[in-house]
């Protein structure tokens, strides 16, 4: 019955748990879960229009809001052993022993915890509502963690793009399960990731081709029936020399960008030089038309030619003992 | 001086500012002939939402003051020094930004050292002085403090037995010169100058005028108008609302009253000034008394003050600068000009 979430939000001095940590306690007891097979469900709870609320009446109201909602999660989940942590602009609720049809209720309590909290902007009572997204584990096939807070995080942003205040439930498992297969695909494409010319880490942009690249030389050869040890070298080579190819053409482009970039900065140079120079010749001429009409370029006051003090000047020696002395004053200071 | 004598490239590089740090007001005149002026009032937008309605950080002079309601307002300089206090640190705060503001007024150009010579009232305690420095070295690459009445006094050329009067907002500060930096007991300061106009003025209109409706701020602007303390002149007639209507009343006498409220105890601090002054000079210092500040444009002032030093003091002659407003900051410039430049360059 511990909901431990309260440590890690923002603003507690008595933070028992990183964010982060908890999240680590979510995953092991999502992973428990699955080895056991009991159910959980996860819940994504987010502040609608938080950032304007936050823009209109400061971060305090934030605070308030944040405090009032980590309160209604701890009385909505209070026979559970939950787990919450702040996720960016939500707070994720891991809910465990919990069957997909309990989340609707819960979130519901939620959702209603929320509208009976009156908050105070600017002295005017004001209700603030929440949107959240939820996720279960009652499925076959695979399921991860990640996928979870995928699916969960979906259904806090359709909850919150039909206008907030409501739970949305989606149903995206596969979807966001496959995605990632592939991406981890993408992320490992070379069977020996050393031998290839250039480590694939230093092109991110190129992984996804090479997978497709892979597939589509073992379709080409039939690799399937092949020594496996040739099959290997054939792949790492046509895989080398394709990332050669990639990496020479990326550096092309990128030369040809620099050089494009250089030119543009030379014209602006040599226009500035120009500008310069022209403004210079205005000033010089400027001089010479006053100088020629005896115009007093210098303060139009009592004390019209300020010049520095000469040696012909009125009470110069004078004067200059006032200069040190006023000096001496701010040298003191 | 020629604009071609060889102490000109002394200055190739160098912007020279002279400015004056006044209650109600805050000017600078630079080497590059620019000359502004400022009202000192600054202020921030109190929330989120004035800043977006007003796009702007900070607000200063007549702009500040109108906007003055949706802002945390400063008029960080009472007396002519930063303000310490409550909200000292947030006056210290907003009198930088004012100096910042008045030395980009002066446009500086980027390629060039900004040297600074800024007028402090002559009373101001060190620490004033030393918060003003601080608060200038910010947007300056030299700066220096020197005393107000003895900038006015430098960029007139009138060093020896000369008694400056500068007529402010909140005071009235006199000093005397005797071809030395004036010390503590060469100066005196008053509280009898613009704002005690303005307060004078504001009493005297409602006891006559009951039923005229007006505000401390229309009563300062029909002054800067109308100010007169002679005998025999025209008569100064303004409208006023009455129940929002706006209704004639000659308020004349009045303007001749509150103007020349200031006058009487201005004898009294320019006879305490000579009377302790070296007796060998006291006629020469008489004869040599100069009015400045926004408060020395009351005509007929010169006049009066002397018909009332030859009543107490058996004699006076009084001049005006010139230049009300830029007195202060042309002589705080010319002093810029005249202070050599190993001075400068070791205060860098
Ligand atoms: N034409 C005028 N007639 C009378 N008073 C005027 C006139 N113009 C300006 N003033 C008054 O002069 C005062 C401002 O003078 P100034 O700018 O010298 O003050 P300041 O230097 O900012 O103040 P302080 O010296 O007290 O710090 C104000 O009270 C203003 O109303
Ligand atoms: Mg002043």
């Amino acid at each position: 019955m511990s909901f431990r979430s309260s440590a890690s939000f923002r603003g507690s001095l008595k933070d028992l748990f990183t964010p982060a940590q908890i999240q680590h306690l979510m995953r092991v007891e999502f992973d428990r879960a699955q080895r056991y097979g009991y159910p959980l469900v996860l819940l994504l709870v987010g502040v609608d229009r938080l950032s304007q609320l936050q823009d209109l009446y400061g971060s305090e109201l934030r605070d308030q809001v944040e405090g009032a909602l980590v309160s209604v999660l701890r009385t909505s989940t209070r026979e559970s052993d939950s787990l919450g942590c702040l996720l960016d602009d939500s707070i994720a609720l891991l809910v465990p022993h919990t069957p997909a049809e309990g989340s609707a209720a819960m979130a519901k309590r939620i959702l209603a915890g929320m509208r009976a909290i009156s908050f105070e902007c600017d002295g005017r009572p004001t209700r603030i509502t929440v949107s959240i997204g939820g996720a279960h584990n009652n499925r076959k096939g695979e399921l991860s963690f990640e996928t979870l807070l995928e699916v969960a995080g979906e259904g806090l942003r359709v909850a919150r793009a039909s206008g907030g205040n409501r739970y949305v439930q989606s149903d995206l498992y596969e979807f966001f399960e496959q995605r990632r297969a592939r991406e981890k695909a993408a992320a490992a494409p070379a069977p020996a990731p050393a031998a290839v010319a250039s480590p694939p880490a230093a092109l991110p942009g190129l992984d996804p081709v090479m997978a497709v690249l892979g597939d589509k030389i073992r379709e080409l050869f039939g690799l399937g029936e092949l020594d496996r040890e040739i099959l290997v070298r054939i792949e790492r080579e046509v895989v080398a020399s394709a990332l050669r190819e990639m990496n020479e053409q990326l550096e092309r482009t990128t030369r040809e960008h620099r050089s494009e970039a250089q030119e543009r900065i030379e014209l602006l140079e040599r226009r500035i030089a120009k500008l310069s120079e022209s403004l210079g010749m205005t000033e010089a001429e400027l001089q010479r038309v006053m100088a020629a009409k005896s115009i007093d370029p210098g303060v139009a006051s009592i004390y019209k030619t300020v010049q520095g003090l000469s040696a012909t000047a009125v009470q110069a020696e004078l004067k200059k003992t006032l200069m040190s002395k006023i000096f001496e004053a701010n040298v003191e200071m | 001086m020629p604009a071609t004598t060889p102490e000109t490239k002394k200055d190739a590089g160098v912007l020279y500012l002279g400015i004056d740090l006044g209650t109600s007001r805050t000017s600078v005149s630079a080497s590059n002939g620019v000359r502004e002026t400022v009202s000192s009032y600054v202020g921030y937008p109190k929330d989120v939402v004035a800043r977006k309605l007003l796009q702007k950080d900070v607000l200063f002079g007549d702009e500040a003051l109108e906007k003055r309601l949706s802002l945390d307002f400063f008029r960080p300089l009472a007396h002519g020094v930063i303000k310490s206090g409550v909200d000292s640190e947030k006056n210290v705060k907003a009198a930088a930004d004012l100096i910042g503001e008045i030395i980009r007024r002066a446009k500086p150009r980027k390629d060039e050292l900004v040297y600074a010579v800024i007028g402090a009232p002559a009373q101001a305690q060190i620490h004033s002085k030393k918060a003003i420095h601080d608060a200038a070295r910010q947007h300056v690459d030299s700066v220096m403090i020197c005393s107000e009445p003895f900038s006015v006094a430098y960029g007139l050329d009138m060093l020896d037995d000369t008694l400056v009067i500068d007529i402010g907002a909140g005071t009235t500060d006199l000093c005397r010169m005797h071809g030395t930096m004036p010390e503590d007991s060469d100066q005196l300061t008053n509280t009898f100058a613009g704002d005690h106009v303005d307060e004078t003025l504001s009493k005297l209109i409602r006891e006559k005028y009951p039923e005229a409706q007006f505000t401390i701020q229309m009563l300062k602007q029909i002054k800067e108008k109308h100010s007169n303390v002679a005998d025999s002149m025209l008569p100064v007639v303004v409208n006023l609302p009455v129940k929002g209507k706006p209704t004639p009343f000659d308020i004349t006498n009045e303007i001749r009253t509150a103007c020349r409220s200031i006058v009487s105890p201005m004898v009294d601090a320019i006879a305490e000034l000579i009377g302790t002054f070296d007796p060998e000079f006291q006629e020469k210092l008489k004869g040599r008394v100069l009015l400045g500040g926004g408060g020395s444009m009351i005509k007929g002032l010169d006049v009066e003050l002397e018909r009332q030093m030859h009543e107490k003091l058996g004699g006076g002659k009084v001049m005006r600068v010139e230049e009300p407003i830029y007195g202060g900051s042309n002589g705080a410039l010319k002093i810029a000009h005249d202070m050599p430049a190993e001075y400068w360059e070791k205060l860098r």
